[in-house]
């Protein structure tokens, strides 16, 4: 469980996060969305350890302020936005970069087998070998995908629930991939752990989500699931843009489709 | 999806996964580290064999199982030869692990000590040493002894390379140009500073000066060595720790932060690290440039740049390097010598630039 209470945070004397409430459960894919700049990413970086905050959050029982880098890393991997590798490591060594401190030893063959069932799990079967910087944006996020499954995806004898947090997954994927990283983070929701996904795609989060909290100028705006959150008067306030929600009869799930623009009430 | 027809790729990356078809270069490490212990025992040899007053192969011999040899050949060997390859190893470790820690901190390949003015700052403390020792720092040298020289020049390495971290880093980002551009104005100030004190010598430190800027292991005992090595050795032992910081540090410091290094703590130490080793080598050998570009480059490209294997590597590479261009030094202009920073730069800089142009050619440009 990942509890944040009342979390307010300031970036260059701006209030970016103004008294958030945030949860999250095991099991559960909890997805954030908003408006560019309301938020989102502050508040997964407040989670992940790497920016202070005031307020309380609690983090599988545990203060997250009081858990050191190590303690967090054993319970949660962070995919972000963007990576950059500075050297010309190959895919697999990649991947391997994300194999835990704590791990000590271990047999070379499995290891090297746990990366190669990774790398086919985000559908990059037989690039081991290749070299990360001669891949394409798209390939690269992929192989962060796989790294960070790496570090939190090994079984453990930990009984505390193990996360991952995803910034934007998907927003430099086509469509297949999209679903396929989504799907992959899907399936570790529902084996493994929690999932926290800062998203863009509506509809991905309409489709994958269990929770959504909907971020407006550093405050939450509506928290539920997808069904109660998805309406057309949260959306078209919150992204300040009259869209319309309809509701897909067959999935019963609701889509958002850009045609639905009202362009005369278009602010 | 077969991916081999999306391979459009031709030599130049494949020189980068060294010939590895799986992406596992853990085995090739492996064995270009034994091979480079083997290279540096052949070169102590060449190093003990080496020297003006003749090429000891039948003497060196001689020595190792311990059969008779006249005094002179020994006293050389003992007192001259085997201080001068003990240095050698010690500074050209130091300097190539330098360049690498360096290179994992700054996440650039570029980045060493002698380029981005750390060497400099050194300079700076041992030249203070040298022209002030006898005078106003004369109760330092009294308490430290025949450390003063590497602490004064750990303390001017430190004071640049905290600097120049702080310069060219924000917000987690290094930027390369920034760090090169106030790597010169750290440079040029040191310069200016060191100057100052050259101003300020008599005719002896003078000469002193000039001789130990040049770059030499000339003059090595076993004293200097003794004043190098509590500093680097510990680098070396640091080695393995600083190994895993730096691989995660290749991501990025975000990411090195998820995945369970405190940032802050481990770049401290790395600082520490690099100004250690490069002022305790600045301190016993002068400006012997390039040692700490080219170990870890030819490495990188040979066995790719996981920090485990190429510290270690660049430690045994770096030495290795050094103990033959001192070996040429020595015999190049016998009876003469010539300072050996010289020829390191000789080798060195080309090799820089044919770097820069190679990885400008892979980068598309």
């Amino acid at each position: 469980m990942i509890k944040a209470r009342n979390i307010t945070v300031s970036l260059g004397g701006k209030k970016v996060l103004r008294g958030v409430d945030f949860e999250a459960a095991p099991n559960r894919f909890t997805a954030i969305v908003g408006p560019n700049g309301s938020g989102k990413t502050t508040l997964l970086r407040c989670l992940s350890g790497e920016l202070g905050y005031e307020g309380h959050v609690l983090f599988n029982n545990a203060n997250l302020a009081t858990l050191s880098p190590r303690q967090q890393a054993q319970m949660r991997a962070v995919l972000p936005q963007a990576s950059q590798v500075a050297f010309p490591f190959t895919v697999k060594e990649v991947v391997a970069l994300g194999q835990p401190q704590t791990a000590g030893w271990r047999n070379p063959h499995t290891a090297s087998m746990q990366i190669e069932a990774r790398l086919a799990q985000v559908g990059l079967k037989g690039f081991a070998g290749r070299r990360y910087g001669a891949l394409s944006g798209g390939e690269q996020q992929r192989v962060h995908l796989a790294r960070v499954l790496h570090q939190i995806g090994a079984e453990t004898n930990e009984s505390s629930a193990r996360w991952l947090f995803l910034d934007e997954p998907v927003s430099s994927l086509d469509i297949k991939h999209q679903l396929q990283v989504m799907g992959v983070a899907k399936t570790f929701s529902q084996e493994n752990g929690g999932v926290i996904a800062v998203m863009h795609d509506l509809n991905l989060t309409a489709m994958f989500a269990d929770e959504i909290f909907v971020m407006k100028d550093g405050e939450v705006a509506a928290s539920g699931p997808p069904k109660e959150v998805l309406r057309t008067k949260i959306i078209a306030s919150v992204f300040d843009c009259p869209l319309e929600v309809n509701v897909a009869p067959e999935a019963d799930m609701p889509f958002v489709l850009p045609q639905s623009v009202q362009f005369a009430e278009l602010p | 999806m077969n991916p081999s027809t999306l391979v459009h790729r031709k030599s130049p990356i494949q020189v980068h996964t060294g010939g590895q078809r799986d992406g596992d270069r853990t085995q090739l490490a492996r064995t270009t580290l034994i091979s480079l212990s083997v290279l540096l025992l052949l070169s102590v040899l060449v190093g003990l064999a080496t020297g003006p007053s003749g090429f000891f192969v039948k003497e060196l011999g001689q020595y190792l199982v311990g059969a008779e040899m006249s005094v002179r050949d020994r006293v050389i060997l003992e007192t001259i030869r085997m201080p001068r390859v003990g240095l050698g190893i010690l500074v050209g470790s130091a300097l190539a692990v330098a360049g690498a820690v360096m290179q994992g901190l700054f996440r650039n390949p570029l980045a060493d000590p002698g380029i981005v003015g750390v060497s400099s700052g050194a300079s700076l403390g041992a030249s203070a040493v040298i022209v002030l020792g006898a005078s106003y720092l004369a109760d330092v040298e009294a308490v430290l002894g025949v450390f003063t020289l590497p602490v004064a020049a750990f303390l001017g390495a430190l004071a640049t390379t905290a600097l120049l971290y702080r310069i060219a880093t924000a917000g987690g980002h290094t930027s390369i140009a920034t760090l090169l551009l106030g790597g010169i104005a750290i440079a040029a100030f040191t310069m200016a500073l060191t100057g100052i004190l050259v101003f300020m010598a008599d005719d002896l430190q003078l000469r002193d000066l000039t001789f130990w800027q040049l770059g030499s292991l000339a003059g090595a005992t076993w004293q200097k060595c003794l004043s190098a090595s509590p500093a680097i050795l510990a680098i070396l032992l640091l080695c393995p720790f600083l190994a895993r910081g730096l691989n995660a540090l290749a991501l990025g410091e975000a990411s090195a932060h998820h995945m369970g290094v405190s940032v802050q703590r481990f770049k401290n130490w790395a600082i520490v690290a690099v100004a250690a080793a490069t002022g305790a080598a600045v301190a016993v050998s002068g400006g012997i440039g390039f040692v700490g570009i080219v170990a870890p480059h030819i490495l990188r490209l040979f066995m790719g740049p996981d920090n485990r294997y190429l510290l270690i590597g660049s430690g045994l590479l770096g030495a290795s390097l050094l103990l033959l261009c001192d070996a040429v030094s020595r015999t190049i202009v016998a009876p003469a010598e010539l300072p050996i920073g010289i020829i390191t730069a000789l080798v060195g800089a080309p090799f820089f630039l044919w770097i820069l142009l190679k990885r400008r050619s892979i980068l598309g440009g």
